[in-house]
């Protein structure tokens, strides 16, 4: 690991830190363009910059998501649940540096597991075929009861509004148009940025002006934001948050080493399994700072844990992990099984830029947290036409085309509508972000069981995601005690 | 009443997905897997299935129902109005222009009437727009 290096990787915390922050921009999006910006650089220092890239982009969606409502990166979405209720309390100091410190620990954690165990991780992804990866997504889909809020049904017609507006697009076996309605921008389906940012930030926009104009309590204050009393993370909250960290971490590593799950699941499941074992002091929902670190934590350990299958046998974990292998090609190196024989010098210094950069991430986002906490302090009437405007550009950036502007706002504006009538957001993107892999998976799966229900019971991965299933449904239909 | 009226949208709009968008927008195949529509249709079903029991369910519970804030609504038109009108001009300016004209609709929107503000928000925003279009991103 030479001193250049070491610029690349704080280089691209930069870039990625600034693409995490803004809507809109993903991180797959941020690697593309960030790719060709290595070809100058040794081999070492350019997977150094886009793993930087990667990791902080991850990241930095969290700052958005805690203090506009508005998540940087589709992954952050999570966060927004207990992040932005934490800021409007007057705790976003302490809920960006849960966000910080989580993403950290699950960053780290993950690279240490990509570090120690690869090899014996990755024989695990092999196994997961379209039967296994149908019973995850199934596994994944029964979190909808546990988020549905205070009404489970109009939670389920939420979800199920989702994996419907899931479907439009090409259809994935026929490749024939479903719903498009003449619309070639809807070939690719509904555009997930136009989705999350529609739903949460735009969403949230009509909500501060409803309470403007209404001038209701609320709003009252000059800010939208309650003044910030306390920005200290004491002993006692990093003693409560330690648990969900751990566990969220174990998920996101999960999601990682799982192909095709990616960080969005990874870290609506984390939040979902973690809600479900709240303890009756928790107030997932309402703002509590384990919601932040359940979805940080899992967000940013999908990254290194997708690496585990992309080093041991050459299969790519997540997208940005695809777009990594085309730079490793790019600099001469194949990925796979043999990497570690005919590369050592190279994957040990990939892992030693890995830590680096986590470190990085941790001295840059603790730098910027008091800079970013200040947006609080902004009154609403500035702030929003601001956010709208990220709103635009974000989802106009990410296809380059109005259209997805346009299902941004219509889908915003569905989204008020939806939370006014008690009609759950949280569980409409659950079914949205997991309904193309779930139908994907489902119809792989019917071909390869020649449609037999049956032939499920010889894939043993599946039939526990399945037991799972039904226990994870029983629990959360069970009224909780308190 | 409140649960009368829910039930009528949602289960009415399943309806129109069952028998008037499903049909005019998915075509049948003879794939070996599933129909491209099996999956539209399950879920219109569920979601109409789902209207019927939460009307139960709210009959049942007989809950009070929940308060919501009237006033505002004008705020919400004003704003989603200024949205698309900026949108529109996004489409047919470009960024620059129509997203610092999205930036001067929203503002009046929400109320903001000082000229040296609105001045200093479209100022911004076109700063920020030249900067996302100067970065190639």
């Amino acid at each position: 690991m030479t001193l250049s290096s070491i610029v690349s990787v704080i280089g691209g915390i930069l870039l990625g830190y600034m693409v995490g922050v803004l809507p809109g921009l993903s991180r797959p999006a941020a690697l593309s363009v960030a790719v060709p910006l290595t070809y100058s650089m040794t081999p070492i220092g350019a997977i150094a910059f886009l793993v930087g890239v990667t990791k902080a982009s991850a990241a930095g969606g969290a700052t958005g998501a805690i203090l506009l409502n508005t998540p940087g990166e589709p992954s952050s979405t999570a966060t927004t649940f207990d992040g932005y209720p934490l800021a409007r309390k007057g705790e976003a100091t302490r809920a960006l540096k849960t966000a910080l410190y989580a993403s950290v620990f699950g960053d780290m954690v993950a690279t240490l597991v990509l570090i120690l165990l690869a090899a014996s991780l990755a024989r695990f992804a092999l196994k997961m075929g379209p039967v296994e990866m149908t019973a995850v997504m199934i596994f994944a889909l029964s979190f909808i009861a546990a988020l549905s809020g205070s009404s489970l049904s109009r939670g389920i017609i939420s979800g199920v509004l989702g994996l419907f507006l899931a479907t439009v697009g090409l259809d994935p076996e026929s490749a024939t148009p479903r719903m498009t309605f003449g619309f070639i921008e809807l070939f690719d389906g509904i555009p997930l940025i136009a989705a999350t940012v529609g739903m949460l930030a735009f969403t949230e926009m009509l909500v501060q002006v409803q309470a403007l104009f209404a001038a209701t309590e609320k709003t009252s204050t000059a800010s939208g934001f309650a003044p910030e009393r306390d920005r200290n993370l004491r002993f006692a909250d990093i003693r409560r948050i330690i648990p969900v960290t751990l566990r969220a971490t174990g998920i996101g590593i999960g999601a990682g080493i799982i192909p095709g799950l990616g960080p969005t699941i990874g870290a609506l499941l984390s939040y979902a399994v973690n809600k479900r074992l709240a303890g009756p002091d928790d107030a997932y929902g309402e703002g509590d700072l384990k919601g932040v670190a359940a979805s940080e934590a899992a967000d940013n350990a999908v990254l290194p844990a997708s690496l585990i299958p992309l080093f041991a046998i050459g299969l790519p974990g997540s997208v940005s992990a695809a777009i990594l292998v085309s730079a490793f090609m790019l600099h001469g190196v194949q990925p796979g099984p043999l990497v570690f024989e005919q590369h050592p010098r190279l994957i040990y210094g990939i892992y030693v830029s890995m830590i680096v950069a986590s470190l990085a991430m941790l001295a840059v986002g603790r730098l910027g947290l008091t800079l970013f906490a200040r947006v609080t302090l902004v009154p609403p009437r500035l702030i929003i036409p601001f956010v709208v405007l990220f709103c635009v550009i974000g989802t106009y950036l990410e296809r380059d085309t109005a259209f997805s502007v346009f299902a941004m706002l219509a889908l915003g504006f569905l989204g008020f509508l939806m939370q006014r009538f008690g009609y759950s957001v949280v569980t409409f993107l659950i079914g949205f972000v997991i309904g193309p892999l779930f139908e994907l998976s489902l119809r792989q799966a019917l071909i390869v069981t020649n449609h037999s229900p049956l032939a499920v019971f010889s894939h043993p991965i599946a039939v526990a995601f399945l037991a799972a299933s039904i226990v994870a449904v029983a629990l959360f239909l069970r009224p909780k005690r308190r | 009443m409140r649960p009368f009226a829910e039930f009528a949208v949602v289960f009415g709009a399943s309806l129109a997905l069952l028998f008037i968008v499903i049909p005019a927008g998915t075509v049948e195949t003879d794939n070996f897997g599933l129909s491209p529509r099996m999956l539209p249709i399950v879920t219109a079903t569920v979601i109409g299935a789902m209207s019927l029991l939460t009307l139960v369910f709210d009959l049942l519970r007989a809950a009070p129902n929940e308060e919501r804030p009237a006033g505002g609504l004008r705020g919400v038109i004003l704003l989603a109005a200024a949205a698309l009108a900026g949108t529109v001009l996004v489409d047919r300016a470009g960024l620059a222009i129509g997203g610092t004209a999205l930036v001067l609709l929203s503002s009046l929107a929400v109320g903001e009437r000082r000229p040296l503000a609105l001045a200093g928000m479209g100022a911004g925003g076109l700063l920020l727009l030249l900067l996302v279009d100067w970065s190639g991103l």
